[in-house]
């Protein structure tokens, strides 16, 4: 009898993949990533295009070219300016140059993960490959860092910092501000709401930039008011208490953005029927603002809760700079200063973070389709 | 004419027909007491204006934004010779009667310098947020007009919206910077600052284009055939002033903050010129020291961004008509 009932694992995996076909999120899902993927090759074409605008000599360094040409001569000389330009995507590997469709799609294709061999050491008249690498994804190399890393690997190399001081800047702001916006909005008006709003406004009236440089200068001196802290004007490697002045002065500013929204999210959810109904069966207030209230004010904020952790890797310029935590923040703002620029790894930096960033908010929409059981998904 | 009835009296069901009669009486049609309308009139710019006033926030921020022009337009003129050129002999002199707000490592006036700083960062400011504001507003009328386009402009805006907005100024900067080294540095800003700012306020205005379209008063003036220019000239425009007035305020300290910023990082005016960003780069290396260095262009930037910040919020309230009564 059995027999008969059991279906064939190929039939029933084929079934699977129909009724899954059929099904609105996973329609809705697959087009926002296609779309998404769609506006990122974009995002590389455009960045690539306009990176064509810079000139050459950009692209190589200058002082090399001329050592070797004093050294083995013009054609080696040219040789490995042309070599270098073919990393960079703006020549062929005979040294013509080329458009600028080509190098865009020189460059979606170095991005896309597809193995590839990219030559990483040339002899001495940079005629002959001596060693290579096979990569998924290659952004590029450093110009101007020492050894010339490749971007990933710098990026690899340099997220844990800047990913555990997001992550945790991210975990205190939302333990401070959800209880500030829900005890602003248990009374709209009232003096709590009163107070958090002048402290909001006065919070985001402060350009962040000027907070960070004084709390810098406040919190570092040793013989200051948080002179016992010895927290110093610059982040020191494997002491972690130098941390304290940069992720306090992130949330503190970051709690305004957060707790607004709270509030908003909770008045909104206040006035519905069922905080009515829950009032009148005689629930307490904290019950209600907690129990009920909360969870349905809380899906708009898990919405950016992925944004936010994938900006930590991003990290953020302005600490990271002032600070001089070896982040991948600073990365970038070292990258493009100076005469010298490294283009490079600014190009692979770009369309990394821009990645990211879509990877955040197609996470964001996603991740609410699924906490919130009352969106309805249509596929059309 | 009619028997008088004391009122006091009166009940309903004791009155007789008469007595009911002589509770009415016949008034004329006047046609032009019937067009006058007994509710006091409504003009918007007026409500604007008194909610405006009888703000605290709209007040604080119209004085402080009245001595920031006039500082910024009379100080300059007192500016002693030398003030802006470097002379080590006075370098890093504090704060006294000759130089306000101290000197610099270089022997430069910091007063007189935060307020050539701050009118460059501001005029800069002004400029490109007026770019961004008025192609995001044209472009955005359209767009709201014209639903063809929809799947071209959103994508191009989710281009955008998707790269953090310094990033791409300071990507744009970099790459002006480079490639057209011969162009003006504030020509640069302007130019990385403004090319994409101006698709969020067009996504903005075609939104609220698209809402005011579908009203009831808009469809009741294409039903009676006003032309479509009168319509968005009477019909549109009033409200997305309002709108892009709001807009405008809110853009400008963002568009400050970014340019002192990238200016901070060393992508924007370069550290020969002056301006806040530099001042405020130059003055946090020796804060210990001589902390005016740093307290005076962080001072001025705060004080500006505060006014702005008042003045949008407090706008942003005067102009919304829900809140005029």
């Amino acid at each position: 009898m059995e027999e008969t009932i059991k279906e064939k694992p190929v039939n029933r995996f084929f079934r699977a993949v129909g009724e899954a076909l059929k099904n609105k999120t996973f329609h809705y899902i697959l087009k926002r990533v296609l779309t998404s993927l769609l506006t990122l090759i974009l995002i590389v074409a455009v960045v690539t295009a306009l990176i064509r605008l810079l000139p050459d000599t950009k692209f190589y360094d200058v002082k090399e070219y001329k050592t070797i040409s004093q050294k083995m001569g013009r054609a080696a000389a040219d040789n490995y300016m042309n070599r270098t330009l073919f990393l960079a995507g703006r020549k062929d590997i005979h040294g013509n140059d080329v458009s600028v469709l080509h190098s865009i799609f020189e460059y979606i294709y170095w991005v896309l993960p597809i193995p590839k061999t990219i030559p990483t050491k040339w002899n001495s008249n940079y005629t002959q490959v001596l060693e290579s690498a096979t990569f998924f994804c290659y952004f590029g190399r450093s110009q101007n860092l020492a050894g010339r890393p490749f971007v990933t690997d710098l990026l690899t190399s340099r997220m844990g910092i800047s990913f555990t001081i997001s992550i945790i800047c991210t975990i205190l702001t939302y333990i401070f501000s959800v209880p500030l916006g829900i005890a602003m909005a248990k009374k709209p008006g009232g003096p709590v709401d009163k107070a958090g709003n002048v402290f909001i406004v006065l919070n985001w009236a402060i350009p962040g930039l000027v907070f960070y440089l004084l709390m810098n200068s406040i919190m570092g001196r040793v013989d200051g008011i948080f002179g016992w802290g010895h927290f110093g004007f610059f982040y020191e490697d494997g002491k972690w208490w130098t941390l304290v002045p940069p992720i306090f002065c992130v949330v503190f500013l970051g709690i305004p953005g957060l707790a607004i929204w709270v509030r908003r999210y909770m008045v909104d959810e206040l006035s519905s029927d069922y905080v009515k109904f829950a009032r009148s069966k005689g629930l307490s207030e904290n019950t209600i603002m907690y129990k009920h209230v909360f969870r349905n004010a809380v899906i708009p904020l898990i919405r950016g809760l992925p944004a936010t952790f994938i900006g930590a890797i991003i990290g953020s310029y302005y600490i990271e700079y002032i600070w001089t935590i070896p982040g991948t923040g600073v990365l970038l703002i070292q990258g493009l200063q100076g005469s010298s620029p490294d283009v490079q790894l600014v190009q692979g930096l770009t369309v990394i973070y821009a990645a990211l960033s879509m990877l955040s908010f197609l996470l964001g929409d996603i991740v609410t389709v699924f906490f919130d059981p009352r969106i309805k998904l249509q596929s059309d | 004419m009619k028997e008088k009835i004391d009122l006091t009296l009166l009940n309903a069901s004791t009155l007789t027909k008469e007595q009911e009669d002589a509770l009415f009486y016949h008034v004329d049609i006047d046609e032009q007491e019937s067009e006058h309308l007994a509710a006091e009139p409504y003009s918007y710019w007026k409500s604007v204006l008194r909610v405006f006033a009888t703000k605290t926030s709209a007040r604080i921020s119209i004085i402080c934004l009245l001595v920031i022009v006039l500082s910024m337009l009379i100080i300059p003129l007192f500016a002693p010779s030398g003030a802006y050129d470097s002379n080590l002999a006075i370098k890093n002199l504090g704060p006294s009667l000759d130089h306000l707000w101290g000197t610099d490592l270089v022997g430069r006036d910091m007063f007189f310098m935060c307020f050539r700083g701050l009118s460059k960062s501001l005029g800069l400011a002004i400029i490109t947020s007026v770019i961004v504001t008025v192609v995001g507003t044209v472009v955005g009328l359209f767009w709201g007009y014209n639903r063809k386009i929809d799947p071209i402009m959103i994508e191009l805006y989710n281009l955008v919206s998707n790269i953090p907005s310094l990033l791409l100024y300071m990507l744009l900067a970099f790459i002006f910077a480079n490639a057209f080294p011969d162009m003006s540095v504030e020509m640069r800003l302007v130019i990385s600052l403004s090319v994409t700012g101006w698709i969020g306020v067009a996504l903005f205005i075609r939104n609220q284009t698209l809402i005011i379209t579908n009203r009831e008063y808009n469809i009741a003036s294409v039903t009676l055939g006003t032309p479509t220019f009168r319509i968005m000239m009477r019909n549109l425009l009033p409200y997305l002033l309002a709108v892009i007035i709001t807009e405008f305020s809110l853009l400008l300290p963002g568009m400050i903050s970014s340019e002192v910023s990238m200016s901070f990082f060393g992508v924007g005016f370069p550290s020969t010129e002056i301006s806040i960003g530099v001042l405020l780069d130059n003055g946090r290396r020796y804060f210990t020291q001589y902390p005016w260095q740093l307290l005076a262009p962080a001072g001025v930037l705060a004080f500006i961004i505060f006014t702005f910040y008042l003045m949008g919020l407090a706008l942003s309230d005067a102009l919304d008509p829900k809140k005029h009564r």
